[in-house]
């Protein structure tokens, strides 16, 4: 579904990227570990086409078409979600608005017929139960106000609404008690189907005690140092990353 | 060392007379205070050249052009009583005005009885405001509201000032009154629309009273011509405990300029000034609000957001008076802008002066561009750019929209145009 080759790129002209090589197949769960700065961010944004993450060499397929031309948002009516790190808050604009002109934009670029209020209203309520989303959170602006678990949770709301094929979570677990970790692993497993693929980016191996995956890769200095399954993350958690990628190298 | 402020004379400014002996004399003293017409040198007017309205020099023959377009705005607004000037004269046809109990409305050019201790009173103070002085003196008609003690209108009075300007541009004075009467509770209207294309210079004063415990809210929704010239200048007095809630929504003109000056007497009054300012292409807006505290526990607002795109320029002059005795004033001044253009321009000149020891006065201004992340973060979820975008000037004017405590249905009406002036960008 997803193949990166040879992926380089900068960011502010700053090699980030140096030739990463990633093969994500349908219906399979990857993780991706690293350290700080590996630019474990960096590939997210670079995936979603964000601006000033400049590719300058490689290629992105996504099932056998380049990316690389498309717009954001064309990524996105495609099946491509990012669940970001740090949500943004979006005084003004309710959050109700926000996943509706999305549902749309997205039903609309792929010929489908957009929602009415109606219709909308009775899919979100349904998708909201599920993650435990209280009815006042959809009718506040986006994120503001929002607690940290509440963000998360708004990010698995909007996956769940968008059922993209290919989810990349970056940094879903930080800043997240047990109770709302697990709320938002188990909003990730409900989506796991044999049609999806999902990648986490993550910094501890706590979120995969709930959400097991079936590759681990460890990203260091822009490349996949390491891959392997998910004891992998288990023996990262007990011998560290530099000790790790010492050996790897 | 301060220059020595220019004014630019206007021979064309005379007391027109009325047949009243009080508004005769009021309209010769006019005239000998009017000082002429103010330059950029004139400090308050440093941000806003009045030159090209200056230009128009025809007087606005009534119930000419095409009105159509410009009355069929008037059927988007809610229900209720209408007053309907025409390059600034009273157009009975389109005028509605049912007897409603406690309420009187009129235009001034029938109804000059007991309007004595009303017209130029409020404005008497600022004759050296050459706009001001002329309206008084030339001046034919405008609208004038009375509301009595305790009446409560339902209904909100629409008013609508058409400019249809033509071949020729021509000059229009308009002088306007509102007073409500102790506990009166009105809502008021009001729709500047200018013909496409139009030539026009539109010169009006406002003066409200608002006796204590009454409210009112005010609403002046502009949508002027691009080559129209409009300078409003307003003069609020309030009582005991009166709330104003006024909101300015302007699209701007070649020259644009809306003067609310508030006068709180009262202890525990409150007012809000709220002006919502949508400018593009070379459009130009100033908003000029003071506000002068002169009794204790009184508390002011005065709200600006100007959104700017291509060469647009966008002026906000705030001032808050505190006089020595306002104890607990709560006075507050805030300037919010968003920049969608490299081009665009902003004047922004908060100011307190502040007599009293025991005040909570701020005031602030931020200008930006629309934000890059929240950009990304929607165009992440498959909203296209010009989708997000608009998204996002639409929330910014929503803050604005919402924080004026006018009706809601106003405040329906205002999103709509937001987004219409999105549409057409």
């Amino acid at each position: 579904m997803l193949e990166i080759k040879e992926l380089k790129a900068t960011v502010a002209d700053k090699d980030i990227l140096r030739g990463l090589n990633l093969k994500v197949g349908a219906g399979e769960v990857h993780a991706i570990m690293g350290p700080n700065g590996a630019g474990k961010s960096t590939l997210s944004y670079t995936v979603a086409g964000r601006d000033g993450y400049d590719v300058v060499g490689g290629d992105i397929l996504f099932n056998g078409e380049s990316l690389l031309e498309l717009d954001v948002d064309e990524r996105a009516a495609k099946g491509i979600f990012l669940g970001f790190q740090y949500p943004v808050e979006i005084p003004g604009v309710s959050n109700m608005t926000f996943l509706k002109t999305a549902v749309n934009a997205q039903r609309k670029a792929r010929g489908e017929a957009e929602l009415d209020a109606m219709g909308f209203l009775k899919l979100i309520r349904a998708k909201a139960k599920d993650l435990n989303i209280p009815e006042e959170m959809l009718k506040r602006s986006v994120n503001v106000g929002f607690s940290g678990g509440e963000k998360k949770r708004n990010e698995m709301l909007q996956m769940a609404l968008l059922e993209p094929k290919l989810a990349i979570l970056d940094e879903t677990d930080s800043g997240l008690d047990i109770d709302a970790l697990k709320t938002v692993a188990e909003g990730i497993n409900r989506l796991r189907s044999p049609e999806r693929a999902i990648v986490l980016i993550t910094h501890y191996q706590r979120l995969l005690d709930y959400v097991q995956p079936d590759f681990v890769h460890i990203l260091a200095g822009g490349r996949i140092a390491l891959s392997g399954d998910k004891t992998l993350a288990h023996r990262l958690e007990a011998e560290g990353y530099e000790a790790i990628i010492a050996k790897a190298a | 060392m301060f220059a020595k402020p220019v004014y630019i004379p206007d021979e064309s400014v005379a007391a027109k007379p009325s047949a009243v002996a009080w508004l005769d004399a009021r309209r010769e003293k006019a005239v000998a205070a009017f000082p002429g017409f103010p330059s950029q040198n004139v400090e308050q007017w440093k941000y806003t050249n009045v030159k090209p309205l200056l230009a128009v020099v025809a007087e606005g023959r009534p119930n000419q052009g095409d009105i159509s377009t410009a009355a069929g705005l008037l059927d988007a607004l809610p229900a209720g009583p209408r007053v309907v000037f025409v390059n600034g004269h009273y157009h009975t046809a389109l005028s509605d005005v049912p007897a409603i109990s406690g309420l009187s409305v009129e235009p001034l050019s029938k109804s000059l009885d007991g309007l004595e201790p009303y017209l130029g009173v409020l404005s008497a103070a600022d004759e050296k405001n050459g706009f001001v002085s002329a309206s008084l003196a030339q001046a034919e008609d405008g609208f004038v509201i009375r509301a009595d003690a305790d009446a409560e209108v339902s209904l909100p009075i629409v008013i609508a000032h058409i400019h249809t300007g033509g071949a020729q541009a021509e000059r229009t004075f308009t002088r306007s009154i509102i007073v409500l009467g102790e506990s009166a509770k009105l809502e008021v209207i009001e729709l500047a629309v200018g013909v496409p294309e139009a030539q026009y210079a539109a010169i009006g004063t406002t003066e409200i009273f608002i006796a204590d415990h009454a409210e009112l809210r005010h609403t002046l929704i502009q949508q002027d011509s691009a080559k129209g010239a409009e300078v409003l200048t307003r003069y609020l007095t309030q009582g005991k405990e009166s709330q104003y809630h006024g909101l300015v929504f302007t699209t701007g003109a070649k020259v644009n300029r809306v003067e609310t000056h508030a006068l709180l007497t009262g202890e525990k009054a409150h007012t809000g000034v709220h002006t919502v300012q949508l400018l593009r292409d070379e459009r130009h807006s100033d908003s000029t609000t003071r506000v002068t505290h002169d009794t204790t526990e009184a508390t002011s607002q005065q709200h600006c957001r100007m959104i700017l795109d291509d060469n647009a320029r966008g002026v906000f002059q705030g001032k808050t008076i505190v006089s020595r005795d306002a104890q607990k004033t709560d006075g507050q001044q805030l300037n919010k802008n968003l920049l969608l253009s490299r081009t665009a321009w902003v004047n922004t000149k908060p100011e307190l002066e502040i007599y009293a020891d025991d005040v909570k006065c701020s005031h602030g201004a931020t200008t930006g561009e629309l934000d890059a992340h929240s950009l990304f973060y929607l165009e992440s979820r498959g909203i296209d750019k010009a989708s997000a975008r608009r998204l996002l000037v639409e929330a910014f004017a929503e803050d604005a929209i919402t924080e004026a405590g006018v009706s809601e249905e106003i405040k329906d009406h205002l999103r709509a145009r937001v987004a219409d002036w999105m549409h057409h960008g």
